[in-house]
């Protein structure tokens, strides 16, 4: 992925989500797709739910790019997390919240990457390990659209503009 | 009559609401503590293989996954009626141990140092991680450290971090390398070190509120743990050890596939969580409960110097008996952490662990398996029954929370009826409620049974009896 100055940015793509709660696994198998593309300068993982400790790691990377599920709003959307979005972690699905560890690295690590969060509405979130087939969709599509991004070098659109290109720095 | 519901309780892993019932005269009557999440496991579980137990059961909970794997592994290898291998026992021992670091590490440094650095009355959008990092980020960033220890053994063993792929029925895939033990032994100093920090700022905070840890709450119950054979604090592997609440044995060295002989459980209507007890005393006298102050509680001594000596501090605050304040689980986990780094350091340093016989193999042999391991937050079950052809037919698990839920609600009641006077209904009194349960570090991610056994209802009566509101979630998955 190009950044500012034709450089490369170094990425981390983290798709979390419980694989067994139905739709809610739809990060780690967006995950698991893009991993399979081994695109340049980008480390893809997944998880159950985010890491405290990772507040560290990301403030290593320049960009960090979230895929989760989610319970209402529109099929597929993306936004910019800022620093203290989300509140301190308010028991919601995955507990901790993005913003919380971007407020960390910040605050503890000295400079915080640009985090990007890509969301998929799921359908069905009781036991069971499989997508619903609009969900496999919506994951194919985000899978395409994310490797595509950091892929050609363009940046991660956003839907309200681009606040922000270059690193969060203290 | 008033109720008044915190929901959702924060800093816990997982949902839950808790709802505190007065009475016309204000006074709080009843207190309970709702878990509104559903799982269904169990059910989820049968007609699977049993060898594919050890893999999928850590994905029940991204906070004790190494307990769970370690539990379904074990049943498995009863089903198998096989043994692991030596370096098989002290590898999944060493990842166990990373498991309880890791787990201890965010309860203390993150989820409970906000109440006990930024105050009970501080401003709950500061009283936060977030806020600690801004006023202690040395204390953050070594509770990070220190968790990131604990993450790391996992991450060198199985390649990941958060489920522990790599522990099977008969032992683990991958053997420690050589150069992960030397990569790990680098951290014990710094671990060794974050831990007596830890425990010199709770020893500063109980000095500084002596009155207030005193009465926390101190409610007498019977403490479950698994202990060596002489005794000993054991999170691996042993058999059970009930005391009662004066410290006397009520019984030793029990088998823990027999666990049904000596706990019950019983459904509560508001509860997805089931209330065991301690089968011989009966619901009402037998109320239990498990993990580090338990653990404590029944153990006789502890397996290294540094936590022995901190035991032994701990222990005298009761004259040797039973220590009941549920403030102290804090003191007790921070133990059970110094503890956890010296056997590392023990494992560590023993030239069998980097064997690479680390599986035995097998077949299925009997239709049925018990495991069992003390997850962080305390005893683990997993119970399996087989048919002929290995699979799954029957699934019982038994989790630390769901064991404890029946303390927490008497802990609930116990701090409310102090804080918490009609109106006069202060932040801080919530905060002090939530901070009881926070005591007991509970996960309800993995703690609810089988999928459409149980509706939950929640009803509001006034005093005279009358029901004045109800809501209710209906039955089936």
């Amino acid at each position: 992925m190009l950044g500012a100055g034709n450089r490369r940015v170094k990425t981390l793509v983290i798709g979390y989500g419980n694989a067994l709660r139905g739709d809610d696994g739809v990060g780690p198998a967006v995950a698991e797709r893009l991993a399979a593309l081994a695109l340049k300068d980008v480390e893809v993982r997944s998880a159950t739910q985010l890491q405290l400790e990772w507040a560290a790691e990301w403030s290593g990377y320049e960009r960090v790019v979230l895929i989760d599920a989610a319970v209402e709003g529109a099929a597929i959307s993306r936004e910019r997390v800022w620093p203290g979005d989300g509140g301190e972690g308010d028991g919601g699905a995955h507990e901790l919240q993005a913003g919380v560890l971007v407020s960390l690295a910040r605050v503890l690590y000295g400079r915080a990457p640009e985090v990007w969060r890509w969301r998929i509405r799921g359908e069905s979130f009781g036991i069971g390990d499989e997508l619903t087939p609009g969900v496999r969709v919506a994951a194919d599509e985000v899978t395409e659209r994310i490797g595509r991004s950091l892929d050609d070098g363009d940046d991660l659109p956003s839907a309200g503009g681009r606040r922000n290109a270059g690193l969060t720095s203290i | 009559m008033r109720k008044i519901t915190i929901n959702p309780v924060t800093r816990i892993e997982g949902h839950a609401k808790i709802t505190l019932q007065l009475d016309e005269v204000g006074e709080v009557a009843t207190a309970r503590f709702h878990v509104n999440e559903f799982r269904g496991f169990e059910k989820f579980c049968e007609g699977r293989l049993f060898t594919e137990m050890p893999n999928i059961t850590p994905r029940i909970c991204g906070i004790c996954p190494v307990s769970h794997a370690v539990a379904s592994a074990k049943a498995g290898e009863m089903i198998m009626k096989v043994t692991p291998p030596v370096a098989g026992e002290l590898v999944r021992r060493l990842i166990h141990l990373g498991q309880h670091i890791s787990s201890h590490a965010l309860s203390f440094f993150h989820l409970s140092c906000p109440d006990l650095l930024l105050g009970w009355g501080g401003d709950p959008a500061r009283r936060n991680i977030v806020g600690l990092a801004a006023a202690h980020p040395d204390v953050a960033r070594r509770g990070i450290r220190l968790r990131q220890f604990g993450q790391e053994i996992s991450e060198r063993i199985t390649g990941k971090k958060i489920h522990a792929i790599g522990i099977v029925a008969g032992g683990m895939l991958q053997p420690l390398t050589e150069e992960a033990r030397e990569a790990l032994r680098a951290w014990v100093p710094e671990a060794r070190e974050t831990v007596r920090l830890g425990l010199e700022l709770l020893a500063r905070h109980c000095a500084e509120h002596a009155d207030e840890v005193r009465d926390f709450d101190r409610f007498e119950t019977l403490y479950l743990g698994t202990v060596g054979p002489e005794g000993e604090h054991e999170l691996y592997d042993g058999r059970l050890r009930f005391v009662d609440a004066r410290g006397g044995m009520l019984a030793d060295q029990l088998d823990p596939a027999r666990y049904l002989d000596w706990i019950a459980e019983q459904p509560v209507e508001w509860s997805y969580l089931k209330y065991p007890y301690y089968r011989p005393l009966g619901p009402e006298r037998g109320v239990y409960r498990v993990g580090p102050l338990a653990r404590l509680n029944v153990a006789s001594r502890m397996k290294t110097p540094l936590a022995q000596a901190e035991f032994e501090r701990f222990r005298a605050l009761a004259e040797g008996g039973p220590v009941h304040g549920s403030f102290r689980y804090h003191q007790a986990r921070l133990i059970e952490t110094l503890g956890c780094v010296e056997e590392i350091e023990l494992l560590l340093d023993d030239p069998r662990i980097t064997s690479d016989e680390t599986q035995a193999q097998a077949r299925r042999n009997q239709a049925e398996g018990v495991g069992c391991s003390e997850s962080p937050r305390g005893t683990l079950f997993h119970h399996y029954v087989t048919d002929a052809g290995g699979l799954l037919t029957g699934v019982n698990l038994l989790i630390a929370t769901g064991q404890n839920n029946p303390a927490m609600n008497r802990s609930i009641l116990d701090v409310a009826r102090r804080h918490v006077r009609g109106n006069d209904i202060s932040e801080e009194a919530l905060n002090r409620v939530e901070g009881a349960i926070r005591c007991y570090d509970p996960c309800l991610s993995c703690s609810t049974h089988a999928v459409g056994s149980m509706p939950l209802v929640i009803e509001l009566r006034n005093a005279r009896g009358d029901l004045t509101g109800c809501w209710a979630r209906g039955t089936g998955g």
